[in-house]
């Protein structure tokens, strides 16, 4: 899911944002082995356990841009990303970071 | 392919020098504009690769800053970015009134790797001088370092002073040759292209495109260490430092009625890391370090050297003729092609190492694998109605090469358990079985190879396209497919059968043919409203099918040491019989500030006779809202389901 805006409030300055948001899952269901009977290899350590993923994973970005002069443009802009495993593959990778860009353009 | 790459350079060098005289002569003033930015990040995980790489494995998450320059000369174009060493492009373009037109860039940028831990968490940590005792023949096993973890009960287990139950007969073992160690490379792309326009001969254009990857550093790999890829997994770093090239040279002819076109294009792939070479682990069974009865159905041991992730290097030389003509019966168009293609893969020898290994068991009759590709394709496009379109298709193409021929030995045909009846199979099933190859016979495993892409193909496609009131276009068509497959696949080793081992591969595939048929309907009913819908089948006639692939799924762990080695009675595939696709999207502006969009997609695909289906949904709808002329929203959404049933192969080994 995703939604933005880019908001001009006056001729100068100029607000924007946007933000996405994924979540996945994949269920692995317990295989069927028929008629293999105990010592059932399977018993002891559940793959489908350790075979389900899931995670969850948003960032969100909002900044201003402001006209200095009408070639001259300063920009802000902040991030926030995040990303967190529920169930994972191997290890845990749960992250997040933020992320600020700031700056100066000149169009000629 | 040095000398394209210095030729590339000079001629971008060049060209540069002579638009900035072109520019000045011209007194064009140029427009753009140039950007600096800084950049802050709170680099919390900046060190742990495996979580950057999940926010995003192409970009770097550490703090710097970023430059970016667009000038535009009118008919000169350059733009350029920099963030680091790691990220960073430069394009150039440039049109010289039509009569030659030129592009180059170079871009660079940076991926992460992952770092994995070949475990998954709530395994037990390393374990040293680790034994188990077999209470039913009363052996304890040698002791095994860096044992993880082992499975199912039924066992004792010894560990130095501690001891208890628990611990299976499956011992699982780990080693990361690099621990901590951050994985990533760096990939370089070089891009060249140019069209030049012959002035005296109008229709006349030459060509040319050069495309040269370059990726450097390190990613982690896997390598088995022993004869079986569950007792001992390796990982290591290994260099990366491959290189890719493609040149396409090429003259294309238009004239009123008819035009051609001729290109002659050569790729190259090489891999200049010289790759991990290791001795496999000591060959024996884990129950009795006296008696070696794998001998007899492996194909090295200690004392050969052995190679992991190898890559050859590959060189392919293509000739593509393509022609058309116009102005025939009923608006009619002819176009056909023919193309040809040598490729040739071979192992480095300069780097030190040969096929596969330095000394294992096996022979082969050719060194490098050429295979030659010919296709052959002409399509009739006529217009027999005003509002009627039809189209006709056939193609061959033939894949040719000789087989490598490599033929692999066990290390000792011979070995084979003391004494019969000491084999672990007999004490703890009733089955009958060899005791003296309980693994098989090693005549079973002696192995010759074939080139599998050997084959014929024919295809065929006829469709028909109506326009309906100049509101909708309907298509119809069907599709048909051939493939002869030269090869042939393992057959039933019954090692009573006389001819056996020299002809084990006596069965041919069948040949796979796929009819499909499809319908496409587009349409706009109102002028706020548009759709596409489409469907289609395709039914696949003996799909690529390994026919002895899988143990039956009723079957018990006693039988999986048949009477031969190879009991296998399932069929895998992973080609599909059936296949059902229908998408449609739709799109919708009910007011002038709004727009809305629908897409969905479902497809089933099964096959019966390797006994798995799929089914994917995916459905996605977006959103824009122009609120006032300065604030405009936007909103999407995406569904994705995919379920696939299919049987699962339990390798279960001995050891």
């Amino acid at each position: 899911m995703n939604a933005g805006f880019n908001f001009a409030v006056t001729k100068r300055l100029t607000l924007f944002g946007d933000a996405y948001y994924v979540h996945s899952e994949e269920d692995y269901d317990r295989p069927y082995l028929g008629s293999i009977k105990s010592p059932n290899p399977w018993s002891e350590f559940d793959v489908s356990d350790y075979s389900d993923l899931e995670f969850d994973e948003y960032r969100i970005s909002g900044g201003l841009a402001y006209n200095l002069k009408e070639n001259l443009t300063v920009q802000v802009k902040a991030t926030y990303a995040d990303f967190d495993e529920d169930e994972y593959y191997m290890q845990d990778r749960d992250a997040d970071v933020v992320y600020v860009t700031a700056g100066v353009k000149w169009n000629f | 392919m040095k000398r394209f790459v210095f030729l590339s350079i000079f001629l971008f060098l060049s060209l540069i020098l002579c638009f900035s005289f072109f520019a000045r002569a011209e007194s064009i003033k140029p427009t753009g504009s140039v950007s600096v930015f800084g950049i802050y990040t709170d680099e919390n995980d900046r060190l742990d690769n495996d979580k950057m790489s999940a926010l995003g494995e192409y970009e770097e998450w550490w703090s710097g800053g970023e430059g970016n320059i667009k000038l535009d000369f009118d008919s000169l174009k350059f733009e350029g970015y920099v963030r680091d060493d790691y990220d960073w492009f430069a394009n150039l373009g440039f049109d010289a009134k039509r009569m030659f037109q030129f592009k180059g860039s170079v871009n660079r940028m940076f991926h992460y790797f992952g770092h994995e831990i070949p475990f998954p968490e709530g395994y037990p940590d390393y374990t040293d001088q680790f034994k188990f005792y077999n209470s039913g023949k009363g052996w304890w096993s040698p002791p095994y370092d860096d044992v993880i973890a082992n499975e199912y009960h039924g066992f004792k287990y010894y560990v130095g002073s501690d001891n208890g139950t628990g611990a299976g007969d499956k011992i699982v073992r780990f080693t990361d040759l690099n621990v901590g160690k951050n994985y990533y490379i760096r990939i370089t792309r070089y891009a060249t292209s140019g069209i030049f326009h012959v002035p005296t001969l109008p229709g006349l254009k030459l060509f040319y495109d050069f495309n040269r990857y370059e990726k450097f550093g390190h990613r982690q790999m896997y390598y088995m260490g022993s004869k079986c890829a569950t007792c001992h997994i390796y990982t290591y770093g290994r260099r990366i430092n491959e290189r890719s090239n493609t040149l396409k040279l090429g003259l294309r002819v238009t004239r009123k009625l008819w035009g051609l076109e001729y290109y002659y294009e050569y790729k190259d792939f090489e891999d200049k890391a010289k790759p991990h070479s290791f001795n496999p682990d000591k060959v024996h069974h884990p129950a009795n370090e006296n008696a070696n009865p794998f001998l007899g159905i492996v194909f090295y041991d200690e004392n050969n050297l052995l190679y992991a992730n190898t890559s050859p290097d590959v060189y392919k030389y293509t000739h593509v003729v393509k022609f058309y003509l116009k102005g025939l019966p009923l608006y009619s168009k002819l176009v056909a092609s023919y193309v040809y293609s040598n490729i040739k893969s071979e192992y480095d020898d300069d780097a030190g190492y040969d096929l596969m290994s330095s000394g294992g068991n096996f022979d082969k009759e050719r060194e490098s694998l050429s295979p030659h590709f010919y296709a052959f394709l002409v399509s009739l496009t006529s217009r027999p109605l005003n509002n009627l379109t039809v189209n006709a298709k056939y193609r061959y193409y033939s894949i040719d090469a000789d087989n490598v021929d490599v033929t692999l030995y066990p290390v000792d045909p011979s070995a084979a358990w003391p004494d019969p009846t000491c084999s672990p199979i007999t004490g703890t099933c009733s089955c009958t079985g060899i005791q003296t190859h309980p693994y098989g016979d090693s005549a079973h495993y002696t192995y010759h190879s074939y080139y599998v892409l050997d084959r014929d193909v024919n295809e065929v496609k006829l469709a028909l396209s109506y326009i309906l009131k100049s509101k909708y276009v309907v298509s119809l068509g069907w599709e048909m497919e051939n493939i002869n497959r030269s090869s042939k696949q393992m057959n039933s080793q019954n090692p009573l059968d006389p001819n056996f081992p020299d002809s084990p591969y006596m069965e041919s595939y069948d040949d796979t043919t796929t009819n499909s048929v499809f319908l496409n309907f587009n349409g706009k009913p109102f002028k706020k409203l548009s759709f596409r819908f489409s469907f289609r089948y395709d039914y696949t006639d003996d799909p690529f099918e390994f026919e002895k692939a899988k143990c039956p799924s009723d079957g018990d762990k006693c039988y999986i040491y048949d009477t031969w080695q190879y009991y296998r009675k399932l069929i895998g595939s992973a080609d599909p019989e059936n296949s059902y696709t229908t998408k449609l999207s739709l799109d919708f502006t009910p007011t002038k500030n709004l727009i809305l969009g629908f897409n969905g997609r479902y497809s089933y695909q099964d096959n019966d006779d390797a006994d798995w289906d799929k089914y994917i949904l995916s459905l996605g709808t977006n959103l824009i809202f122009q609120l006032t002329e300065k604030l405009t929203f936007n909103l999407g959404y995406e569904y994705q389901n995919i379920n696939t049933e299919t049987p699962a192969v339990v390798p279960i080994f001995d050891g």
